[in-house]
């Protein structure tokens, strides 16, 4: 009973947040992206906190081939558009710990 | 990660479980029901693991981390190290932050499991209770499979320098002794091993040392592997300008012997070699203790897992990580694959605890800075995406991808993620 209202609670939440069906898969989602962009760190783009739209619209360009950059033009091609789209609510919605 | 709304629903679904699993007890105390994850090896995978399933666990579990050196000192960077140009220091980061963070830090080494009791023996302490273990145990050597480095003195003489550390040192300083005109030969085993392109690399980092110290020396590259494993056409570049004359590639030259009071190198169908300072990285596989707790099924030297999880495929409850695992297709054994197979890992672990379903379509990316001189370098780029059908990781055709040319902002980019991914696994 209280896991099941937990789970309703985690998914309105977080689930209407991010528009995906599980928060947990985004945080996942959000988990591969931290090697490079770790939390609390500054080094090279720190990602928490930053402009939803902002997210986006770089998530796209890298992966349509209209922003040029080193590593991001191939690992965004890696990924859906949804899960960009995941990502930038993800981390617009963060706060930088 | 860093959103704190995701961790209270964590907390909140897990959290709820073992006061589920007694209906009609007082509650219990809260220290008593918290389940716990033994994490043994502190690398890029285990120490990644172990920080993931404390972040995201919270107080519904203990983890506790077991690591047999003081301090963590990274692969990647320390051929730049045997080259001269960053010092052990500079790659060398301690386990404080991690244990600030919730992770219990034991420097011992885990000497045994026993899956059936769930426990992991220690050299020096108590025995550890698990109710998920994570083994990130890297790698050990088939020292016996080269004629010669059967002894200590042998092995020490002819460091492989493959784990950062007191080897990268000993090998730095032959350098440093070794006379103008010398040869240094290093060995490469055949595929799969750890770094892909690191021999490579090392390579020319070495070169790089030598064409400014001792000019009329060569490095010769002996690969037990018919061509060069990764990012040949940037590499063979580095050899033929940056380094001509002072390199020179062989295929198809597996070490078979080494005799020592000659520093002969003997292969199974190569001439025999002799060099000044001779650099061996023999043939190995995943680290000992995972053939004590019986996960080693891929011809007696990977660990098979279920991609899903990470959990072995002969031994559950047990996750096995990073260099170790019998790698999906195009997969590299890498520090930065290690620390996203920990998340997976992690993740793994707490929704067994909590009884909860795994993610079930995980992505990892790797992305790997190969350095031709002391400032610039490539990168090799990939995702891999889990296919359900095929129950393995599929590498993504359209985001793979290589640096065309090295330049001085990959160099930097190098440099800042080996600060990002040590920041990301070690607090």
């Amino acid at each position: 009973m209280y896991r099941a209202i937990a789970i309703v609670i985690a998914s309105c939440t977080l689930g209407a947040m991010a528009g995906h069906a599980n928060p947990l898969d985004v945080r996942a989602l959000a988990a591969s992206c931290a090697s490079c962009h770790p939390p609390a760190a500054s080094l090279p783009v720190p990602l928490e906190g930053q402009p939803r739209e902002m997210l986006a619209s770089r998530l796209h360009g890298f992966r349509d081939g209209s922003l040029h950059g080193t590593v991001m033009p191939q690992i965004a091609k890696g990924y859906t558009i949804d899960e960009l789209d995941a990502l930038a609510d993800y981390f617009a919605q963060a706060r930088a710990r | 990660m860093s959103a704190d709304v995701g961790r209270r629903c964590a907390l909140r679904t897990i959290g709820s479980a073992p006061l589920l699993a007694l209906p009609g007890c007082s509650p219990i105390p809260a220290s008593r029901a918290k389940r716990r994850i033994v994490v043994v090896g502190g690398g890029f995978g285990g120490a990644t693991a172990a920080r993931y399933a404390a972040m995201w666990g919270g107080d519904s579990v203990d983890v506790t981390l077991v690591e047999r050196d003081d301090a963590f000192v990274s692969c990647p960077l320390s051929n730049l190290v045997l080259a001269g140009s960053r010092t052990l220091a500079d790659i060398t980061v301690g386990y404080d932050a991690l244990a600030r963070r919730g992770v219990r830090v034991i420097h011992d080494s885990a000497v045994a499991v026993d899956p059936e009791r769930q426990r992991v023996r220690l050299a020096r302490g108590d025995d550890l209770r698990y109710d998920r273990l994570i083994l990130s145990p890297g790698i050990d050597f088939f020292y016996d499979r080269i004629a010669g480095l059967d002894t200590r003195e042998a092995r020490e003489r002819f460091p492989h320098a493959w784990r950062a550390g007191p080897q990268t040192v000993s090998l730095r300083r032959q350098l440093e002794a070794m006379r103008d005109g010398g040869v240094f030969a290093i060995s490469i085993p055949r595929a799969p091993y750890r770094c892909p392109p690191a021999p490579y690399e090392r390579a020319c980092q070495v070169a790089w040392y030598l064409k400014r110290a001792k000019p009329s020396s060569k490095v010769l590259i002996l690969d037990g592997n018919e061509d060069v494993q990764s990012e040949k056409a940037l590499f063979a570049k580095a050899w033929n300008d940056d380094y001509r004359g002072i390199v020179e590639y062989r295929p198809d030259c597996v070490l078979t012997g080494i005799d020592a009071a000659t520093r002969t190198m003997r292969f199974e169908v190569a001439e025999d070699v002799t060099a000044d300072v001779i650099n061996i990285i023999p043939p190995h596989g995943a680290g000992d203790i995972a053939r004590s707790a019986g996960v080693v099924t891929a011809n007696g030297q990977w660990c098979e897992v279920h991609f899903l999880t990470f959990e072995s495929v002969k031994v559950p409850g047990i996750h096995v990580l990073g260099d170790a695992i019998q790698v999906a297709p195009l997969m590299p054994k890498s520090g930065h694959m290690a620390n996203q197979h920990g998340k997976v890992a992690a993740a793994a672990a707490l929704a067994a605890l909590a009884e909860q379903p795994v993610n079930a379509s995980p992505v990892l990316n790797n992305v790997c800075y190969s350095f031709i001189n002391d400032r610039e370098a490539a990168h090799i780029v990939s995702v891999h995406r889990y296919d359900a059908t095929q129950q393995t990781f599929v590498s993504v055709p359209e985001a793979r991808g290589v640096s065309e040319e090295k330049s001085a902002l990959d160099g930097d980019y190098g440099f800042a993620w080996a600060r990002a991914i040590w920041t990301d696994m070690l607090g």
